[in-house]
């Protein structure tokens, strides 16, 4: 085991002072021409603490190669012992600040799989030592070339028809109507706005000029929604490259996406409710970043709208033998109906009780005067929206696993179906709570190296029977990040 | 490619084992910290908006120490609970883990899944020589699990079967 280089110190003090800077000119500024010795008794405790916390950074740190794996251990107050094995490691980058580069020091940065922190980072090191632990770590590391950038012909292209209802779907419209009632409301009780206020009380507007002027207002929201849509997405093309799919979209700011379809972890098509009246679905896939090329992370959209009829070729460019149709669900538990309505009546049940005990309290006042009969309306109506819903998404959620995927449709009003290849699964899990154990169900729950994906109570038998086949992936490639 | 480590040690299994019975200690002791800290903030507290709403001092103090005991009181009664639910596995293929005391969680980790492996250990943790093996698998969703109350040969074996068995072609 190896420790850092002794410059460590000088470059930990310059990073803690850093940090302080800000706090030390302004009490530098407040106790200049005051007579006590205020300002140099915190700069000496600041000092000393700097100082003891840069060099108890540098001597609890020690770092090594051993059987294959680089170790890194932290011995203070808190211990950490971490094993990174070599052939995990995905990338190794050597940095400098400008104090590093002063003192001839750097910091060597340990990636492994694209997860959002690093995994090591040594400060710090000198050059040589820097450059021989790259080489030690990256020799077992293959390296990853970066795509080429000619335009191959398009594989996809998004309709003009397609661009235009994708913007009237989303609901900016709504949000501009509802901002400019929020500005509205503001305005009412605004002194500056007052004046504003009262000349439109002198043009007495009527109200259906009130509801004309909503719907300008809307209509002009709608509008703009997609223009900006047309905008942002305006010559949505795929094209393939040698890794994968690159995205390409954008009128003004124009925007790639690269999927190499190694990083590809889950794909997700979604109905929201509006798109499924118009027959229209997203395409989402879940990738897995990279560190060293622009590969977005998490949720990237293979097409912000697609007319159902091309949803399946669209799935087809990332899973080749797959289809978004056909899939003979199997249900979920039939309690789940039970549970959901027990749950949820007892959830908003409580909060009914509780609004209608803080009305009986204030009811002298008569600000909120509701007769006992309008309650027991309340109380059913809470009582058939828990049957719905949960019937409804009984019906709805469904599940299916094959040799390459576990496959879950959800969702009542935005419905969607997620396909996660068995090889991309990290951990597995059956969980559920204290009243879902005594009605026998439980939850599967997947992960993939970017979310989880749940399979909602499922009978005991069968959840076992699914954790059982799903820990059998284990033995299946296990290489899923490395390209 | 072949490991640093030369010729890799063979895979062995292990029962459904239990963390060792010390971390009972070890989680009292650290509820018992936190509920002199929150008893420390909400007693404050009380007092503070007792005064503002003209009420006696005790009103407050004994309302915020109800508040702060009612927070951690589970934490220390469940502590049996707990540590009976924490269980671990090592199989052929994978690590399953078991936790949870309302909600019970029940999770397999392949072996070849999992990237690096952490031996953490609190001040309280040493006190009485236990260690906390965390668990990592590629991505952003966090660590897999973090195995509590291990002794110092237990964490080493798991470090070891976990990281050093692994086929590095598959």
């Amino acid at each position: 085991m190896q420790r850092l280089h002794p410059a460590t110190i000088v470059v930990n003090l310059f990073e803690f002072v850093r940090q302080f800077v800000f706090a030390i000119v302004v009490l530098a500024l407040t106790s200049a021409g005051r007579d006590d010795a205020t300002f140099e008794i915190v700069m000496a405790g600041l000092g000393g603490l700097g100082v003891l916390s840069s060099v108890y950074r540098y001597v609890i740190t020690r770092y090594g190669i051993q059987g294959g794996a680089l170790v890194v251990q932290k011995g203070g107050i808190w211990k950490q012992h971490r094993t990174i094995p070599l052939d995990r490691i995905q990338n190794v980058t050597i940095k400098r600040s400008i104090i590093e580069r002063l003192i001839g020091v750097c910091t060597v940065v340990v990636e492994t799989a694209a997860g959002l922190q690093t995994e090591a980072q040594l400060s710090s090191l000198s050059q040589e030592d820097a450059e021989t632990l790259r080489s030690r770590l990256l020799s077992v590391v293959s390296t990853e070339k970066g795509p080429s950038f000619e335009l191959p012909p398009a594989l996809y292209i998004l309709t003009g028809r397609e661009l235009i209802v994708a913007g009237a779907l989303q609901n900016r419209a709504l949000w501009i109507l509802a901002s400019a009632f929020g500005f509205l409301q503001f305005g009412v009780q605004g002194d500056a706005i007052e004046s504003l206020i009262r000349s439109g009380e002198n043009l007495s507007l009527s109200p259906t000029a009130w509801i004309g002027l909503t719907l300008a207002l809307f209509l002009v929201g709608w509008a703009v929604s997609i223009v900006a849509t047309v905008i942002k997405y305006g010559g949505f093309r795929i094209d393939r490259y040698e890794k994968g799919l690159r995205m390409h979209y954008g009128l003004l700011a124009q925007t790639e996406v690269l999927l190499p379809l190694r990083r590809v972890q889950a794909l997700t098509v979604a109905r929201p409710l509006l798109y499924r009246w118009f027959g229209y679905a997203e395409v989402r896939a879940d990738a897995l970043g990279s560190f060293d090329e622009k590969i977005a992370t998490g949720g990237v959209t293979l097409s912000p709208i697609v007319h159902g009829t091309r949803v399946n070729r669209l799935v087809g460019f990332v899973y080749p033998r797959r289809t978004a149709t056909g899939i003979e669900w199997r249900p979920i538990s039939r309690k789940s109906i039970r549970r959901g309505i027990i749950s949820r009546t007892l959830t908003w049940g409580i909060l009914g009780l509780v609004l209608w005990g803080g009305s009986y309290s204030i009811r002298e006042s008569e600000i909120l005067d509701v007769p006992a009969t309008s309650w027991i309306g309340l109380g059913a109506a809470i009582l058939l929206w828990s049957v719905l819903i949960s019937v409804a998404q009984f019906r709805r959620a469904g599940w299916r696993i094959d040799d390459e995927f576990l496959m879950i449709r959800s969702g009542v009003l935005r419905q969607t179906v997620e396909f996660v290849p068995r090889t991309t699964i990290q951990w597995c899990e059956q969980s559920g709570n204290w009243f879902m154990r005594r009605m026998r169900i439980a939850n599967v729950v997947v992960a993939t190296a970017v979310r989880r994906h749940q399979v909602p109570e499922l009978d005991f038998p069968e959840a076992e029977g699914l954790l059982a086949t799903l820990s059998q992936s284990g033995s299946g490639p296990g290489a899923i990040i490395s390209t | 490619m072949m490991s640093e480590a030369g010729p890799r040690p063979p895979v062995q299994t292990t029962g459904v084992r239990s963390i060792h019975p010390a971390i009972k200690t070890v989680w009292r002791l650290s509820a018992g910290i936190s509920l002199l800290v929150t008893s420390g903030v909400f007693l404050l507290v009380g007092v503070a908006l007792a005064s503002a709403f003209d009420q006696p001092r005790w009103v407050g103090l004994a309302a915020g120490g109800a508040l702060a005991v009612l927070i951690s009181l589970p934490s220390l009664i469940l502590v049996d609970r707990q540590w009976t639910n924490w269980t671990y596995q090592l199989r052929e293929q994978d690590l399953v883990m078991t936790w949870g005391v309302f909600w019970q969680t029940r999770r397999c980790v392949a072996r070849d899944r999992i990237q690096h492996i952490d031996i953490n250990e609190g001040p309280l943790d040493r006190r009485f020589g236990l260690k906390q093996v965390v668990i990592h698998t590629a991505g952003m969703i966090g660590s897999v699990a973090a195995i509590p109350g291990l002794t110092h040969s237990e964490a080493e074996f798991l470090r070891q079967q976990l990281l050093d068995t692994r086929d590095p072609d598959a």
